[in-house]
């Protein structure tokens, strides 16, 4: 496969032209314009040399990997290191940034906004994943296996289910802060689409976002469902249509009902797709952003990414680094409960 | 409920014993999942409802409480389109989701490809970074990226989004895109290639058109992404001309009142051209998405 056969064979008139039979070989400087040359304006002096090999098989791994990893370590990788940095240190956004040791962890830790904060964080990673996974599940489960039996298939979908799966999936294509202005509309006290149908049927519709704790929680559990369950729909049906249907056919003829063959034949199956959704899912929980700052007021309730945010408006970028750092520890830590609480045999079909 | 399904095999009495299953009469158990699925997508769908019929809707009529305004305003969105910077929004957000869309192709493509060709050291190593920094937070990386691009001078430029932006969806890119390319089998690269195409004609003719859908989600998913990014355009632009469409939006909030007709006027003409890309490949996205994650 590494052989080069634009090298084998030069085509015959050229040689009449430059009969020169072993090409001398081509000095260093030669070499090192070749290196930047594509092969076809590339002298066969230079291309003959056996160093010239060498120098395309660098050429490639730089043109194609080195590129890609020096753009990535520059805005990925480099942020992440500094973030690490500047949390130990004072920088408000002046030359001077001071080592301070350990001073902003312990702010956090005497701070009780932060606290306040990561409460509301931590509700939203413990049932974001649940309620989001479960909704998605079901979804999936009724789209590919929910419907009635058709043209002589066993499973099927119920009817018109690329219609909702379309529907579900819409809000990952929207813009955070789209999402967030529409709810903040919807669950709006006074002229909001859910107070207005709880007023027609007799109810007075509480202030969803006007400053009751439990209320604003529930709030940003819903747009936070809402706004993603579509993703694991799709997800989800998807590692269930890689099912062979057999499978679901043999538990059918042994009488197992929709619930029963969820838990007993599909769940298990598709264990591994769950995992790594609810891994996922528990990380876009934990970096609510933009759905808590548009539509939440602050004095309601924030979630910790805001109050990171508005540590940043005040300039003190040190302690809000901190923040950050405290958040990916968290998240990484999720992630590896998640991964080892999960472990199951992998089921193979 | 599910038994009715488990028996199947076994006829019913006074059904047909034997072929296809008989025309069946209305039963009431599909009529009420049916009910429910539609609940369920109107549940889903009112949000979209009320963003539409609450941008066409008058001042005046904005605090009444009918699901329908009686008059529709659609000077509402030549309104909006002149008292705000929303022409020059549009413009940021167009000019970065391009921008970052062509420069993630160009970057991902050949690292995908290299990745899922070759065998060389540190591979594991690269695809891993890949999926670790996936994980990492846009708001912890904030300022870090604020710094970077502070000492730079290059806050409220469009350079600054678009590489933020490509950087962030670059991850998706490589990854979706190397599963792809893994899945086309070699052997027709080196067939091409023993026909005498160089090793980048056998990728360009050979493999490229065969990885096409794969290449085609990445590029709608980082142009989406990228258009409805938030975050990077809320912190690294101040100037509200050099701001995104999305951080626009999020500007009519005021902290005293909400106009909420032009505020959904603006958001309308922000998802128009989400919708449409979305039609157009709505199949490839559900598809690609889960080439990428469930192999």
């Amino acid at each position: 496969m590494r052989t080069d056969t634009r090298v084998a064979k030069p085509p015959p008139s050229k040689k009449r032209a430059e009969p020169e039979a072993p090409p001398k070989p081509a000095n260093g400087l030669l070499l090192c314009l070749a290196f930047l040359l594509p092969p076809g304006l590339t002298p066969r002096r230079v291309r003959y040399d056996r160093r010239y090999r060498t120098l395309d098989k660098y050429r490639f791994i730089v043109g194609f990997l080195a590129v890609p990893l020096a753009f990535y370590a520059l805005f990925v990788v480099s942020p992440f290191l500094q973030a690490i940095y500047y949390s130990f240190t004072d920088w408000s956004g002046g030359p001077v940034a001071n080592f301070i040791g350990f001073d902003n962890y312990r702010k956090m830790w005497d701070d009780e906004r932060f606290w306040d904060s990561l409460e509301v964080s931590a509700l939203l990673l413990v049932i974001a994943p649940l309620l989001t996974l479960v909704l998605g599940m079901f979804f999936a489960y009724m789209i590919t296996a929910g419907g009635r039996h058709r043209r002589g298939q066993a499973i099927a979908g119920v009817v018109g289910s690329s219609f909702y799966k379309v529907v579900y999936f819409f809000p990952q294509v929207l813009s955070v802060a789209i999402i967030a202005v529409v709810w903040g509309r919807v669950l709006n006290t006074n002229s909001g689409l859910i107070n207005g149908g709880l007023e027609k049927v007799g109810v007075d519709g509480p202030a969803w976002l006007g400053g009751d704790h439990a209320l604003g929680v529930l709030s940003l559990l819903t747009v936070i469902s809402w706004s993603f369950v579509g993703f694991y729909v799709v997800l989800f049906s998807a590692a269930m249509g890689a099912i062979p249907k057999d499978i679901h056919e043999a538990a059918l003829l042994d009488g197992a009902g929709r619930a029963r063959t969820f838990f007993s034949v599909t769940l298990p199956l598709i264990w591994d797709t769950v995992r790594t959704g609810w891994i996922y899912m528990g990380i876009q929980a934990l970096d609510t952003f933009a759905i808590c700052l548009v539509m939440v007021p602050s004095h309601v309730l924030k979630v910790t990414p805001v109050f990171l945010y508005e540590r940043f408006r005040d300039g003190q970028y040190g302690y809000a680094t901190s923040i950050g750092v405290v958040l990916l520890v968290l998240s990484m830590v999720f992630s590896l409960i998640v991964m080892r609480a999960g472990n199951r045999d992998r089921i193979e079909y | 409920m599910a038994t009715t399904t488990a028996t199947r095999p076994a006829p019913k009495k006074g059904r047909t014993p034997k072929g296809r299953t008989p025309k069946r009469a209305f039963r009431p158990r599909t009529l009420v999942i049916t009910a429910c699925a539609w609940l369920l997508a109107a549940v889903f769908l009112a949000p979209y409802l009320e963003m539409i019929v609450t941008a066409l809707r008058p001042k005046e009529e904005l605090r009444d409480r009918t699901y329908l305004p009686q008059n529709l305003e659609w000077a509402n969105f030549i309104d909006v389109w002149k008292e705000s910077e929303l022409g020059q929004n549009l413009q940021v957000t167009l000019v970065v989701a391009g921008g970052a869309t062509l420069l993630v192709l160009l970057v991902s493509l050949p690292a995908a490809y290299y990745t899922a060709r070759m065998r060389y050291r540190g591979r594991k190593l690269f695809l891993l970074l890949v999926l670790v920094t996936q994980m990492f937070q846009p708001t912890a990386l904030l300022v870090g990226l604020y710094r970077e691009f502070h000492q730079l001078d290059m806050l409220n430029s469009v350079w600054t989004l678009i590489l933020t932006n490509a950087a962030f969806n670059l991850a998706f890119a490589v990854w979706i895109l190397t599963a792809y390319i893994s899945s086309i089998p070699p052997e027709l690269e080196e067939a091409a290639m023993v026909d005498g195409t160089s090793r980048f004609g056998a990728m360009i003719k050979v493999t490229l058109p065969l990885a096409l859908p794969g290449v085609v989600t990445a590029v709608i998913f980082t142009f989406i992404t990228s258009w409805n990014e938030f975050v990077m355009g809320l912190t690294l632009t101040t100037e509200p001309d050099k701001q995104p469409l999305t951080v626009g939006i999020s500007n009519f909030i005021g902290n005293y009142t909400v106009q909420w007709n032009y505020l959904f006027a603006a958001s309308v003409v922000a998802i128009v051209p989400v919708i449409v890309l979305f039609a157009f490949i709505e199949r490839h996205v559900v598809s690609g998405l889960t080439a990428g994650s469930v192999k």
